[in-house]
């Protein structure tokens, strides 16, 4: 698994399907985003998309 | 639902809330990638599941503050040990910092004499020369080599033993 430079999306495919960044597979820590509209900790990193994001992205 | 003093069906709702759970360690993030595709099936009112990259055997769930939900969430899940606390919140403010973890290289200034963990140079000591946040990576030159050659590794391959300020 990858993980976005930019929006820390986790991603099995070769580009992220968020926002087309960079995929690096030095990634850290783990955010599964059920509900983003309810989610206070999506909320305060910003994320307003549902799935697997990393905390720390090398 | 539950009915009300008029007789009426009304919809129970819970305060937000976060949870403990206690996992097998080193099977967090299966926890909670198991946890989150069964709670999407199930509609249980979670919302997140986080897996902190300095907290091992120990995933945080956020949603509804509803045990009995969470309780029937994990259950037959693999790798999950049960509810820490049961039902004592757990505010947003104290994992704050799980969420933006801190860089490795923080802690370590240039001038450091460091000793490296792991890798090819495991056991030598050295001196901090460069260190590189973005990457973070950090370029060192070893005490016992011959020729002073610096070279660049991971920043947490290696344990501070002195600090440039105390020396």
């Amino acid at each position: 698994m990858l993980a976005c430079k930019k929006c820390m999306f986790l991603t099995e495919e070769e580009k992220c399907p968020l926002c087309s960044g960079e995929l690096s597979k030095e990634w850290q820590g783990m955010l599964v985003v059920i509900d983003h509209t309810s989610s206070d900790i999506a909320e305060h990193m910003g994320i307003k998309a549902n799935g697997r994001f990393a905390l720390k992205v090398r | 639902m539950k009915k009300n003093i008029l007789g009426d069906f009304e919809e129970v709702t819970f305060p937000h809330t976060i949870f403990a759970l206690k996992t097998a360690l080193g099977h967090e993030k299966t926890v909670a990638e198991n946890l989150g595709h069964k709670a999407k099936r199930k509609g249980n009112n979670i919302y997140a599941i986080l897996s902190p990259m300095n907290l091992r055997g120990y995933v945080l769930l956020e949603g509804e503050k509803n045990l009995k939900a969470v309780e029937e969430l994990i259950k037959g899940v693999q790798y999950v040990r049960g509810i820490v606390g049961g039902e004592r919140d757990i505010d947003l403010k104290e994992i704050e910092h799980y969420l933006a973890p801190k860089p490795i290289v923080a802690d370590i200034t240039e001038g450091d004499i460091v000793e490296i963990i792991n890798g090819p140079f495991k056991g030598e000591k050295a001196r901090v020369k460069q260190i590189d946040t973005g990457k973070e990576e950090i370029t060192v030159e070893l005490f016992e080599a011959m020729v002073s050659i610096p070279v660049t590794i991971k920043g947490d391959s290696v344990r501070v033993l002195e600090k440039e300020e105390n020396r």
